[in-house]
C-alpha cells in the first residue's frame, strides 16, 4: 500500500469504514456460519474455518469498541468465546452454542441496521443470558490442557505461534501426525506467487500450522519461509509430492500412525531432504506414494472404536435422556403453580432446546453403532461356498438388503442363529440332486437370505426350495418327548411351531424326515434375547422359510408407561400400534378368552393384572388397552390406565425377577424410579400360540 | 520525518491507528500494509522508525513478522508497538518475548496511543 500525507480524514469517513466494515465482516460469517452448519452435519470441522469464525467476531469486536457500539461489541465479545472454544477444542463441533451464532449475527445486522447499535435492553440481555450460560456451561467440561512435550520442533518456531497455532501443533502431535518443516526461499518482492504455491501443494497433503518469514540468504532481496507442517507423510514423500526447487523439507517429528515400511528407508530423522526437481515424470522417488497416501488417508477418516465404548457412551446418553425427563417434570410443576409459572416457563423452554438436542444426540450415537448386515451375510455366503464344496452339493445363496442397518450388537448376536438356520437350510432341507430331479425341482438348489426394515424393525427371510417340515413327523416327536398329548388339536403354524420347542429339533430322527435340525430351540432363545421373534412357514415339498423380526436398536427404546394396579411398566413404543379406552361391557369372551372386535376384527386381550399376579380393577371400570404388534401378530394389553412417554435404557435385570415370561428388564424413569420394561415379542407370542390352539 | 508502518487488516482500525497518528505532534509520514504479507513488501521500501502492528491477521500474524524483524538485521532496531484486542494476552505476551517495545489493547485511547508511539519514536531517535 503507498504512503501518503498526513491527512486527516473526515470522522464521517470513518464512520462509513466502520459499517461497512461490519457489514462485510458479517457477511463473511454468514457465508462462513453456513459451511460450519454443514460441517457439524457432516461431522468433520475444517480447523481453519473455525479459526476464520474467530477472527471475524474478533475483529468485530475491536472496531465496535472503537466506534463506541457497547451492544455490538459485547455480542461480537460473546461470539468471540464461543468460537475460541470451538477452534481450541473446547467446544465440539456439535455444541448447541454454536446454533446460536446465526441468530447473533442477525441482530448484530439488526443493531448495525438501527444506526443506534442498541437493542432494546430486554431483547440484549435475553440474547445474552442465553449465550453466557451456555459458554459457562460447556466451559467447565473444558478438557485440561494437556501438556504434550514439544521436544524437536524449534524454539525459534515455537516462540512465534500464537496460542491457535500451538494448539493445532498439540492437536496434530495428539492424533499421530508427523510434523514437518518445509523452507523455501523467494526473491522478496515477489514471493507471495512461489509462497502460494507451495502452500497450496503442501495444504493438498496437510495442515499449514505456521508460515514463519525469516531474512534470505541475500537479506535485500531474498526472503525465506518456513512451514511448520502437521501430516500423515514422512519427510521423503512429502518431498517427493512438493514440485518446487530449492523447497526442504526437514522432519522433526515422526507420525506415529505411518506403519513403518520394511524395505523402505526411513529418512533420518532432521536431515534435511533435497527436493528433486527434474525427476523425470513417471519416476516419482516411490511410484506407489499416490496410493499409500490414500490409503493413510482413509485411515485417517476413519476410527475404530471398541463397541465397550460406545455402550458407555450409550449409557451415558441415557442418563441424560432420563435426567432431561426430570428437567421436563420440574418445568411443570413450576408452570403449574402461578408463583413460579415464569421460572418454569424460560425452564420448559430450556428443556425444549435440551431435548431437540438430545435427540440429536441419542439418533448419533445410535448411528455410530449401526452396522450393515453386509458383514453376517458375507460371512454366511462363505459358508455356503464352503459346503457346497466339502458336501458337493449344487446350493446357490441369493442375498438381498445386505445394506440393512442393525445396532452392531444385535448382528454380532445374530451371526450364530442365522448361520444355524442357513446350515440347517443347506445340509437338510435342500435334497440330493437326484431326490430333486425326480420331484420335478431344478438341479441347483436355493436359499434365499433377505433383509428389509420395516419401521422400527428389521425383518430377516432365510427361505429354501428344499423338501420342507413334514408336519406329522414333527408331531410324532413332540408327543414322543411329551411335549404334546397324542390326540391335542393344533393348527398347521402350532405345529411348525413345536421345532423351536427344546429337545425336538436337535434330534437326527426329526432332521432326517423334517429337514430340520441342530437346536432351533437355541435359535429362538439368542433371538427372544435381543428383543425379536423368530417363526417358521413350511409347505411340504416346496420348501421352508425362517422369518427373524428384530428391533433396530437395544439401547434407548421410547417407552409408554401404563399403570396396572399399583405398579408400573413400561412399553416399548416401537411396538404399541395404539391406545384406547374401552368400557368393560366390549369387551367379549369366547372359550375363556377375551377379545375386543377392533374394525371388524378380533383383537385378543391380555390382562396384565393376572399375567404379573396384581389386584384387578374394579368391575365396570373403564379400563385402557394399549394395542401392540411384532411383525403379523397383535395384542391388546388391558392396563388400568396410560400415562405418558417416557424415553427408557434398558438395564438387565439381575436375580430372581429376571426369569419372568413378559419382562424385557428393569429402566430407571427419572422421579418414577424404577419400572419394569414388557417383553412385547414373548407376550405376543404366547398369545399367539393360545389363538392357534383355540 | 518519522517514518511509520501499520500493519492491521481491518480498514476501520487502520483508518483510527492513521488519524491518531497524524496528531502526534511530530512530522510523520505513514505507510499502511493491510496484511503481515503486505508489511514483508513493504518493509524494504522504507526506512521505518516505527512498526505499528495487529496480531490476529490472516497470512502471516503478528508474531510471525514480529519474528521476522527482530531476525533480520536491517530491521531488528525499529521500535515495535503491539496493538490487539483484547482477549489474547498471551500472544501479546509472546509478542513482547519476541521483542516488541510496547502493546496497547484494542479499544485504544488515541491520547495514549500518541503518547506511547512518540516514546517509542524519541527513544529510537536519541540512541
Amino acid at each position: 500500500m503507498a504512503a501518503r500525507r498526513t491527512q486527516k480524514p473526515a470522522r464521517n469517513r470513518a464512520t462509513r469504514e466502520f459499517v461497512s466494515e461490519v457489514e462485510e465482516i458479517l457477511e463473511r460469517m454468514r457465508a462462513d456460519l453456513s459451511d460450519l452448519a454443514d460441517a457439524r452435519a457432516g461431522g468433520r470441522l475444517d480447523p481453519e474455518l473455525a479459526n476464520r469464525l474467530f477472527r471475524s467476531a474478533h475483529s468485530l469486536k475491536g472496531i465496535a469498541g472503537m466506534f463506541g457500539f457497547e451492544g455490538v461489541s459485547d455480542l461480537a465479545h460473546h461470539m468471540e468465546d464461543i468460537l475460541d472454544g470451538l477452534r481450541m477444542g473446547r467446544l465440539p463441533p456439535g455444541a448447541p452454542a454454536l446454533a446460536l451464532l446465526d441468530e447473533v449475527v442477525e441482530v448484530v445486522a439488526g443493531m448495525l441496521e438501527s444506526g443506534e447499535g442498541e437493542l432494546a435492553a430486554g431483547a440484549l440481555a435475553q440474547v445474552q443470558a442465553l449465550i453466557e450460560r451456555i459458554v459457562a456451561s460447556l466451559a467447565s467440561e473444558a478438557p485440561p490442557a494437556a501438556d504434550d512435550d514439544l521436544d524437536g520442533i524449534d524454539a525459534s518456531i515455537l516462540r512465534a505461534l500464537t496460542e491457535y497455532e500451538e494448539h493445532r501443533l498439540r492437536e496434530s502431535l495428539r492424533a499421530g501426525r508427523a510434523i514437518h518443516l518445509v523452507e523455501a526461499s523467494f526473491e522478496i518482492l515477489s514471493f507471495e506467487e512461489g509462497l502460494s504455491e507451495l502452500t497450496g501443494s503442501v495444504r493438498a497433503l496437510g495442515e499449514v500450522l505456521s508460515t514463519l518469514p525469516a531474512p534470505g540468504d541475500s537479506p535485500d532481496s531474498q526472503i525465506r519461509f518456513s512451514l511448520l507442517v502437521a501430516t500423515e507423510c514422512d519427510a521423503a514423500e512429502l518431498g517427493s509430492r512438493i514440485d518446487l526447487p530449492n523447497a526442504m523439507v526437514r522432519a522433526m517429528r515422526a507420525s506415529r500412525a505411518t506403519p513403518t515400511q520394511p524395505g523402505s528407508a526411513a529418512p533420518a530423522a532432521s536431515a534435511p531432504t533435497e527436493l528433486l526437481r527434474d525427476a523425470s515424470p513417471g519416476e516419482s522417488p516411490r511410484a506407489d506414494g499416490g496410493s499409500e497416501i490414500e490409503s493413510l488417508k482413509s485411515i485417517s477418516e476413519t476410527v475404530r472404536v471398541d463397541i465397550r465404548k460406545l455402550d458407555e457412551l450409550m449409557n451415558l446418553v441415557g442418563e441424560l435422556v432420563i435426567q432431561r425427563g426430570a428437567i421436563g417434570s420440574l418445568a411443570d410443576r413450576l408452570l403449574a403453580d402461578p408463583a413460579t409459572a415464569r421460572a418454569g416457563l424460560e425452564l420448559s423452554k430450556l428443556h425444549k432446546s435440551l431435548e431437540r438436542r438430545l435427540t440429536d444426540l441419542q439418533a448419533g450415537v445410535l448411528e455410530v453403532r449401526m452396522v450393515p448386515l453386509r458383514q453376517v451375510f458375507e460371512k454366511l455366503s462363505r459358508v455356503v461356498r464352503r459346503l457346497r464344496r466339502d458336501l458337493g452339493k449344487d446350493v446357490r445363496l441369493d442375498i438381498r438388503g445386505g445394506d440393512t442397518e442393525l445396532d452392531k450388537l444385535i448382528v454380532e448376536q445374530l451371526a450364530d442363529p442365522l448361520m444355524h438356520v442357513v446350515r440347517n437350510a443347506f445340509d437338510h432341507a435342500i435334497e440330493p440332486a437326484a431326490d430333486r430331479a425326480s420331484a420335478g425341482k431344478p438341479a441347483e438348489g436355493s436359499i434365499r437370505l433377505e433383509a428389509l426394515q420395516r419401521g422400527n424393525h428389521v425383518v430377516i427371510e432365510v427361505a429354501d426350495d428344499g423338501r420342507g417340515i413334514d408336519p406329522e413327523a414333527v408331531r410324532q416327536r413332540a408327543h414322543t418327548l411329551g411335549l404334546i398329548e397324542q390326540d391335542a388339536v393344533l393348527s398347521r403354524k402350532e405345529v411348525l411351531d413345536l421345532i423351536f420347542a427344546p429337545g425336538l429339533s436337535t434330534t437326527t430322527e426329526v432332521t432326517e424326515t423334517s429337514g430340520r435340525g441342530v437346536g432351533m430351540d437355541v435359535v429362538r432363545e439368542n433371538v427372544t434375547a435381543l428383543g425379536g421373534i423368530v417363526h417358521v412357514d413350511s409347505q411340504p415339498g416346496r420348501g421352508t422359510t425362517v422369518v427373524f423380526t428384530l428391533p433396530i436398536t437395544l439401547a434407548i427404546i421410547r417407552a409408554l408407561t401404563v399403570g396396572v394396579a399399583d405398579q408400573r411398566f413400561a412399553i416399548p413404543l416401537t411396538t404399541v400400534l395404539e391406545t384406547m379406552l374401552v368400557d368393560p361391557v366390549a369387551i367379549q369372551r369366547s372359550e375363556g378368552r377375551e377379545f375386543l372386535t377392533l374394525r371388524g376384527e378380533p383383537l385378543p386381550l391380555r390382562r396384565l393384572h393376572a399375567e404379573f399376579g396384581l389386584p384387578s380393577p374394579p368391575a365396570g371400570a373403564r379400563v385402557a388397552v394399549v394395542v401392540v404388534g411384532l411383525g403379523d401378530l397383535r395384542l391388546g394389553l388391558v392396563v388400568d390406565h396410560r400415562e405418558g412417554q417416557q424415553d427408557a435404557v434398558i438395564k438387565p435385570i439381575q436375580g430372581p425377577v429376571r426369569s419372568v415370561r413378559g419382562i424385557a428388564g428393569a429402566t430407571e424413569l427419572g422421579d418414577l424410579g424404577t419400572v419394569l420394561v414388557l417383553d412385547v415379542a414373548s407376550l405376543v407370542e404366547d398369545a399367539a400360540k393360545r389363538r392357534e390352539a383355540a | 520525518m518519522h517514518h511509520i508502518l501499520i500493519v492491521e487488516d481491518s480498514p476501520t482500525m487502520r483508518s483510527l491507528v492513521v488519524s491518531a497518528l497524524e496528531d502526534i505532534g511530530l512530522p510523520v509520514r505513514i505507510s499502511e500494509a493491510s496484511s503481515g504479507f503486505e508489511a514483508l513488501r513493504e518493509l524494504p521500501r522504507g526506512d521505518y522508525d516505527l512498526i505499528v502492528t495487529d496480531i490476529n491477521m490472516p497470512d502471516i500474524n503478528g508474531l510471525e513478522l514480529i519474528s521476522f524483524v527482530r531476525r533480520n538485521a536491517a530491521y531488528r532496531s525499529i521500535p515495535l508497538l503491539i496493538i490487539s484486542t483484547e482477549g489474547s494476552e498471551r500472544d501479546r505476551e509472546r509478542g513482547l518475548e519476541l521483542g516488541a517495545d510496547a502493546y496497547l489493547v484494542k479499544p485504544f485511547d488515541p491520547a495514549a496511543l500518541r503518547r506511547t508511539a512518540k516514546e517509542l519514536l524519541e527513544k529510537a531517535r536519541g540512541e
